[in-house]
C-alpha cells in the first residue's frame, strides 16, 4: 500500500528542478559544439575562398600582364546587378615621385565567405603598376586583403612582378 | 503483487542505467562532430598552406626570370643538366637553371618545408640584333620569351 501511495505522487520539485538543470547543461552543450562547428566550416570555407580568389587573380595577370589586365578583370569581376552596385572599383593613382610608374587601384569587394560581392565585408585591393626599362616592362601586381583575414597569407604571396621584352 | 510491481516499475521514470547509456551517446556524438571538425580544418589548412606555397614559388619564379638581363645572363647557365644543382638564390629557396638547345629550364624549390614540390619552367627566348648604345653597333641580346612549359612536379 505504501508503494502504490508513492506511485501517486509524481514528480517532486527538487526532481524536476534537477531533470532540468541537467537537459539544460546537454542542450547547451550540443548546441554550442554545432555554433562552432558552423563557425569553424565559415571560416574553412573562407579561407579556402581566399586562397582561391588569390590564386584566381594570379592566374589573370600572368596570362595578361599587360595593359589588357585592368579590362579582362573588371570583365570578370564586374557582375551585371539589378541595384547598379558593383564588385569591383579601379582607379588610377599618380605616382608623384616616379613619373615611370602608372599605378591603377583595383578593389574586388567580397562577402564574409569572400565571394565576389557587393557587400564588402571583405576587400582585395590589387595595385597594378608598370615600371619602364630600357628595352622592357615590368609590370607589378600587389596584393592586399582587408577584412578578417587581413593576416592571413604571408606578405611573399602577395606580390608578383611579370617582365616583359620588347616594350618600351 | 504481481500487476503492482508491473505499475511500480513502469512509473520509476528514467533509471540512472538508461540515463547513462543516453549520455554517452551524447558524449559520443559530440566527441565525433568535434573530432571530425578538426580533422576537416586540419587537413584544410593544410591544403591551403600548400596553395600559398605554390602561388609564393611562381612569385619567386617570376622574380628570377625578372633578373635575367642579357645575353650574357643567359650564357652563363650550363648546357649540360648533370653540370646545374640546386644552389640557394636566399635563405629558403634553391634553384637549378640549365639549357635545353634553346630553351632555359628553371627548377625551383623550398628546401625546409616542402622540399618535394618543385616548380618547374620551361622558357624560349628569342636573340635579335639590338643597338647597343655603350659600343654604338647592333648586338645579339634577347628581344622577347615565351613560357614552354610550367608546372609543379
Amino acid at each position: 500500500m505504501k508503494t502504490v501511495k508513492a506511485d501517486k505522487r509524481g514528480f517532486s520539485l527538487t526532481e524536476v528542478i534537477v531533470s532540468i538543470a541537467i537537459v539544460s547543461i546537454v542542450v547547451l552543450a550540443v548546441s554550442s559544439t554545432f555554433l562552432s562547428v558552423r563557425r569553424i566550416e565559415r571560416q574553412k570555407v573562407a579561407r579556402e575562398n581566399l586562397v582561391s580568389e588569390i590564386r584566381n587573380i594570379y592566374n589573370i595577370f600572368s596570362s595578361e600582364p599587360n595593359d589588357d589586365f585592368i579590362s579582362l578583370i573588371e570583365r570578370i569581376y564586374d557582375v551585371e546587378d539589378p541595384n547598379n552596385k558593383t564588385t569591383i572599383k579601379i582607379e588610377s593613382i599618380n605616382d608623384v615621385e616616379d613619373h615611370n610608374k602608372e599605378t591603377t587601384k583595383i578593389t574586388i569587394y567580397y562577402n564574409s565567405l569572400f565571394q565576389p560581392s557587393e557587400t564588402g565585408e571583405n576587400l582585395i585591393v590589387c595595385y597594378y603598376s608598370k615600371e619602364k626599362g630600357n628595352n622592357s616592362i615590368n609590370y607589378t601586381l600587389k596584393l592586399e586583403v582587408q577584412g578578417s583575414y587581413q593576416n592571413y597569407i604571408k606578405k611573399e604571396a602577395l606580390t608578383r612582378t611579370i617582365k616583359v621584352w620588347g616594350q618600351s | 503483487m504481481g500487476p503492482i510491481m508491473k505499475k511500480l516499475k513502469s512509473n520509476q521514470g528514467i533509471t540512472l542505467p538508461f540515463t547513462v547509456v543516453i549520455m554517452f551517446f551524447v558524449a559520443l556524438l559530440i566527441a565525433a562532430l568535434v573530432g571530425y571538425v578538426s580533422l576537416s580544418y586540419q587537413l584544410s589548412t593544410r591544403q591551403i598552406r600548400l596553395a600559398e606555397h605554390k602561388i609564393i614559388l611562381e612569385n619567386e619564379m617570376y622574380d628570377y626570370i625578372k633578373n635575367i638581363d642579357d645575353i650574357e645572363d643567359l650564357n652563363s647557365f650550363p648546357s649540360d643538366p648533370s653540370e646545374a644543382d640546386f644552389t640557394p638564390i636566399n635563405e629558403n629557396y634553391y634553384i637549378k637553371v640549365f639549357k635545353n638547345k634553346v630553351n632555359l629550364i628553371i627548377e625551383l624549390k623550398e628546401q625546409f618545408n616542402y622540399p618535394n614540390v618543385v616548380l618547374k619552367a620551361e622558357l624560349e627566348f628569342t636573340l635579335d640584333y639590338v643597338y647597343s648604345e655603350d659600343n654604338a653597333s647592333l648586338e645579339i641580346d634577347i628581344i622577347s620569351y615565351q613560357i614552354k612549359k610550367w608546372g609543379f612536379n
